[in-house]
């Protein structure tokens, strides 16, 4: 098993790091976008005494269209996932195929490792969205947003709801199996590849995952497909990858 | 011993790469495997690694090659199979986790004596660093069986000269060396053993010791098995002149 995990170290030293720098690249846009909107946007008076009406935190994040910044990460964050693996300017698969702890099992292991930074990706965004909304509430002000303002908004909106679910079970379970679909598929792709074989799952799973990432509490039959729809798509990559050790020749 | 059985080789297309090849190659030796382009030489020792799928038997001391035994065999290959993006020194940490007996002197002896940097990634080492560093890594493994597939290609004259030398040098009793090249003449001071391809088969198996015995260089062999015509390429300029006139 220690064989597994050290195998893991290049793929960990060329992807680590990426996934960090693009993590907080998402973010630094999201707050760049966020901020500029809030700080534009003028309260409205309404009613006969002129109530000021305030931006509502998911309107907000709506209209800053955050999760399209997070669909792109997720896409860069697949793509730097991938490369790693794919022999570029040397058949790495020669020294994979001659590891002890033989190249099924690495991929499997290395599908855990980008399961993991997926994890880390989405737990980034989810951060980011807490202090997008930390910042909302500081611009406004506490006696006009709350802690249910939070709660709200994060239960209201599809994208913020899908970043921190709570206690929407089939959602973050949808979530978790997306990102070892992801993982999975990301270290598939490569062995494939260098076994001469064409994989192309990861697209569209990635582009499913980044474009359907959004999910309000009404959708459980949405995030029950989609978990049905990862869940296939990891039983059969995994089946895939044990099956196959051998080259196309 | 490293033996292959009966091993054969049919490509999808149809192509016969191997046919019915039996080799044996014991401990210390030395062995030159030579061949046209398309004998079969890289396709061999692929299917010695268990790279690709073939007919027949491949065994080290009696055993097929498997995870269990293939740190015992290391690949050079002028394809290259080190990590582009990775440093030579992240290479030594790699190797010395994955291979219990990876030679870490016989490593930095190597890099000194190549001159090659530690901490550059080794995508930014020029064509002949690569191919010294693939070497490298195959020679530091620590594995018996040390096969070379085209290592030097594009390495100059003088490199390879200092490369056959250091190689003579540091090897010990028990490593042995099948390395491929159509660099005949340079090689045939450093081989105890020419081993020919031809179409897919074993054409020639000759000690150095014979050769020198029968009084015969390894070009004079290689031409003799290959029955190579040393007239046609005369007759083939005289046919074009002919027909120009």
């Amino acid at each position: 098993m220690k064989r597994a995990w050290t195998a893991l170290g290049p793929a960990a030293r060329l992807t680590v790091w990426k996934v960090l720098a693009i993590s907080l690249a998402c973010a630094a846009g999201q707050w760049a976008v966020f901020r500029s909107l809030l700080l534009g946007w003028e309260p409205e008076p309404y009613g006969p005494e002129g109530e000021l009406i305030y931006p509502l935190l998911e309107g907000v994040a709506d209209a800053a269209r955050l999760n399209w910044i997070f669909g792109a990460g997720l896409l860069l964050v697949c793509a730097a996932l991938v490369l790693p693996g794919l022999d570029r300017g040397a058949k790495t698969g020669y020294t994979l195929r001659r590891l002890a702890v033989g190249e099924r099992a690495l991929t499997l292991a290395w599908g855990g490792q980008n399961a993991l930074l997926l994890l880390i990706f989405w737990g980034s965004q989810a951060g980011a969205a807490l202090l997008l909304a930390r910042q909302y509430m500081a611009t406004l002000g506490a006696e006009i947003a709350g802690a249910q303002t939070l709660f709200l908004a994060f239960s209201r909106a599809p994208y913020l709801h899908a970043l921190l679910p709570l206690w929407d079970w089939p959602l973050l379970l949808r979530n978790l199996v997306a990102c070892a679909a992801l993982g999975l598929s990301a270290a598939a792709l490569p062995f494939h590849w260098r076994h001469g074989r064409k994989s192309w799952v990861l697209f569209p799973l990635a582009v499913l995952a980044a474009w359907c990432f959004p999910c309000g509490m009404d959708a459980a039959v949405g995030s029950t497909f989609a978990l049905i729809i990862y869940g296939s798509a990891l039983a059969l990559t995994a089946a895939n990858v044990w099956r196959g050790s051998w080259d196309e020749d | 011993m490293l033996e292959c059985k009966a091993v054969s080789k049919t490509y999808l297309t149809g192509s016969k790469a191997l046919d019915w090849v039996d080799l044996s190659v014991g401990p210390g030796e030395i062995v030159g495997l030579f061949g046209e382009n398309g004998a079969g030489k890289t396709t061999l020792m692929k299917c010695i690694l268990g790279l690709l799928r073939h007919g027949g038997a491949v065994t080290l001391d009696g055993e097929p090659v498997t995870p269990k035994n293939i740190a015992r065999l290391s690949f050079a290959t002028c394809e290259h199979s080190y990590f582009p993006a990775l440093t030579a020194g992240a290479h030594r940490g790699f190797y010395r986790d994955h291979f219990p007996k990876f030679r870490e002197k016989r490593f930095h002896a190597l890099m000194d004596f190549f001159q090659l940097p530690m901490n550059k990634a080794v995508r930014s080492f020029s064509t002949g660093q690569r191919n010294q560093f693939e070497v490298i890594l195959a020679l530091s493994q620590g594995a018996d069986y040390i096969l070379m597939d085209e290592p030097f290609a594009g390495n100059d004259v003088f490199n390879r000269e200092d490369f056959y030398k250091v190689l003579l040098g540091i090897l010990e009793p028990t490593e042995t060396v099948l390395l491929s090249t159509h660099l005949l003449e340079e090689v045939q001071h450093f081989i105890g053993r020419a081993v020919l391809l031809h179409r897919g088969r074993v054409a020639g198996d000759v000690t150095t010791l014979e050769l020198e015995e029968q009084g015969r260089s390894l070009m004079d062999f290689v031409k003799e098995t290959y029955q190579y015509r040393a007239d046609r390429v005369i007759r083939a300029l005289n046919d074009l002149t002919d027909k120009e006139e």
